[in-house]
């Protein structure tokens, strides 16, 4: 992961995750204020917060919270 | 110009038939001609036909449709209950088009010059073309449709013709999917795509819900009730690929069902046909102020038949529509491939479908493929697990550190030539190597021909550059869908004179100075090679293993800064195979 920033971790793709796909890391685009983006499919987030809240939400629903 | 067809469907189910009403009043409001295809109950039902006589107007024209048939009449008369008409035995696909054309004729006083199945094989389109020379624009495929929708819709839906064309064309007669080389070879039908796609997510994901289809942008829920914007960017993206190609198409074809409120993806049917309205408003609007011709499929097909002739390319410029994030890729197609780039990846090859081999692509049962009507790829990153899998892409060393062309992401540049070919660029991108940076462009230029010239270009670098290496890599793997098929058989070779059968032991061959490093793969009849136009300092035939089933070629530049290397990746017909 070349271009994440570097000193923090490279965060999986949240929607690859809600398919059951293996952890695809999304990459960093520091261009216009910054964006994450997925190779593998088509997801893109302005900040990390939002990639995290998908993430959890997904991980709630597979122990069945929420 | 952008040419769109609107393409109605007549089907016989009272709910069906009074969606069509709402749809051809909409189009005859708005004085559009629309393009009405007959199904084969409607053709034999008097109250369809009734509706027909009352509802078309003088700019509609009529056709034939081969979707939708089966009913009681189909099974008494030809006792099979396949539901695919291009999966049927050729002699029922045979006696049901005479019945249908016979029946037309009768009806309407005519035969049919257009006509439309979801597939319609190269054998299908010869025999139409020779019983019925009045035909002279079918709707022939699902532009890539199959792998990835059959996954999305639950492994029901075999619907394979992957590897064809997004935009019409003149299909070849080895195979409908293959745009022929010159008019010998043509089938003298202008083959025009059912519906136009997202052509990022016809890469990777389902490309039947980002279509010209109000109806499925309600089933990929983009929509917000009535609204959605994403198919109006989606229209201006297809205005935008005629200034690319001298014109561009768009089919727009909501089969009736999807417009009654019985449809199960349709949650509230009044913003769906007020989503259809707006849409058939906005075609008249442009028209208005000149964007567009609304157009019928004959009237398209005479002036493509104007404009295009067999063997010409097409490419697509095509932006990331729904998020409107930079993600965008670049299409190529002609009579030799057609090509995929993903700027995504840096504007790596991501998906190459050799036609060299012109292989036979019929279905049916009578047929080898039976149902799996996919063009084969050499390159698939998306059915092939990633690009270090199947690509093709450079990376760059200093002898201590590497990057790659896919580390980053990029915009492009696409420009059509004076000599009628197109050239591509990246953005110049600043790439680490240890303490040292990097600038690198690469740029690509496609045509007709079979030769793909890619150019990459050391714009700027801080350490010392005769250290530095330039390697183009090619990953392939032939293939239809995701599991890989036997790859003995394979040779890979240098020229002159290096031979590495692929034999899954992993062992590679390095060569010195090679004119070009290659790849005979019998199964596709095709051979495929990077050429050193720039001479390279070296070669390497990397054969795979079975847990990475995929043959790797190298060609190695010492790349000098501000200088171009030039490699072009061509693909011949396989002699012998
Ligand atoms: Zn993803």
């Amino acid at each position: 992961m070349p271009d994440n920033p570097p000193s923090q971790k490279p965060l999986i793709c949240p929607a690859c995750f809600a398919r059951e796909i293996d952890p695809v890391f999304l990459h960093f685009d520091p261009e216009d204020g910054g964006e994450f983006y997925c190779t593998h499919c088509s997801y893109t987030a302005r900040d990390r917060g939002a990639v995290e809240a998908f993430l959890s939400d997904h991980i709630r629903h597979r122990h069945g919270i929420g | 110009m952008l040419y769109t067809n609107v393409i109605h469907r007549v089907d016989a189910r009272a709910d069906s038939r009074a969606a069509m009403a709402f749809q051809w009043r909409e189009a005859r409001r708005l004085a559009l001609p629309t393009t009405t295809l007959l199904t084969y109950p409607a053709l034999f039902m008097d109250e369809a036909i009734a509706d027909v006589d009352q509802l078309r107007g003088d700019t509609d024209e009529l056709g034939l449709h081969f979707h939708n048939f089966q009913s009681p009449r189909f099974l008494e008369r030809f006792g099979t209950r396949e539901s695919a008409f291009w999966l049927l035995p050729r002699e029922v696909r045979r006696a049901f088009l005479d019945e249908m054309m016979t029946a037309f004729e009768r009806r309407f006083g005519h035969l049919p010059k257009s006509i439309g199945g979801y597939i319609i094989d190269a054998w299908t389109l010869a025999h139409i073309k020779e019983t019925y020379p009045s035909v002279e624009v079918a709707i022939t495929s699902c532009f890539e449709e199959g792998v990835k929708m059959f996954y999305g819709n639950n492994r029901n839906w075999f619907l394979f013709s992957d590897g064809g064309p997004w935009n019409p064309y003149f299909p070849a007669k080895a195979n409908a999917l293959i745009p022929a080389a010159d008019a010998e070879e043509a089938i003298d039908i202008v083959a025009v795509p059912h519906l136009n796609r997202d052509m990022i997510m016809a890469l990777n994901s389902r490309d039947d819900l980002f279509a010209s289809h109000p109806g499925n942008l309600f089933r990929a829920r983009i929509n917000e009730g009535a609204a959605c914007p994403y198919l109006f960017r989606f229209i201006d993206a297809w205005e935008r690929q005629a200034a690319l190609n001298g014109w561009s198409y768009l089919n727009i074809f909501v089969s009736s069902p999807w417009m009654s409120p019985a449809h199960w993806a349709i949650g509230n049917i009044d913003d769906a046909r007020a989503l259809y309205r707006r849409m058939l408003e906005d075609l008249k609007e442009r028209e208005e102020r000149g964007a567009n011709s609304n157009t019928t499929m004959v009237e398209f097909g005479a002036a493509f038949r104007a404009r295009v002739k067999p063997g010409d390319a097409t490419v697509c410029h095509w932006k990331d529509e729904i998020k409107q994030a930079k993600r965008e890729v670049v299409w190529v197609a002609n009579s030799h491939h057609r090509a995929a780039f993903d700027m995504n990846r840096g504007g790596a090859l991501v998906d190459f479908r050799p036609y060299a081999g012109r292989l036979d692509g019929n279905l049916g049962p009578e047929c080898p493929a039976l149902w799996n009507g996919n063009y084969p790829f050499l390159i698939s990153t998306e059915h092939c697990g990633g690009h270090w899998n199947t690509a093709q892409f450079a990376s760059v060393s200093d002898g201590s550190h590497t990057f790659s062309t896919t580390d980053r992401r990029t915009r492009a540049t696409v420009e059509k030539t004076e000599n009628g070919a197109w050239i591509f660029r990246t953005e110049p991108l600043r790439f680490n190597l240890g303490a040292h940076s990097l600038v690198l462009q690469s740029a690509w230029e496609v045509s007709a021909q079979t030769g793909i010239s890619i150019r990459r270009t050391v714009l700027e670098y801080s350490g010392d550059p005769t250290a530095l290496r330039l390697t183009e890599t090619f990953f392939g793997r032939p293939g239809t869908h995701e599991y890989p098929g036997d790859l003995r058989g394979i040779t890979l070779w240098a020229d002159p004179n290096t031979r590495l059968p692929f034999g899954y032991s992993s062992k590679e061959a390095t060569v010195d100075s090679p004119r070009a490093v290659g790849a005979d793969v019998g199964s596709l009849g095709v051979s495929v090679s990077m050429e050193a136009v720039t001479p390279a300092l070296r070669g390497v035939l990397g054969d795979g293993w079975l847990f990475k089933p995929c043959f790797r070629l190298d060609l190695t530049h010492a790349p000098e800064p501000g200088k171009d290397v030039v490699t072009c990746l061509t693909t011949r017909p396989l002699k012998n195979p």
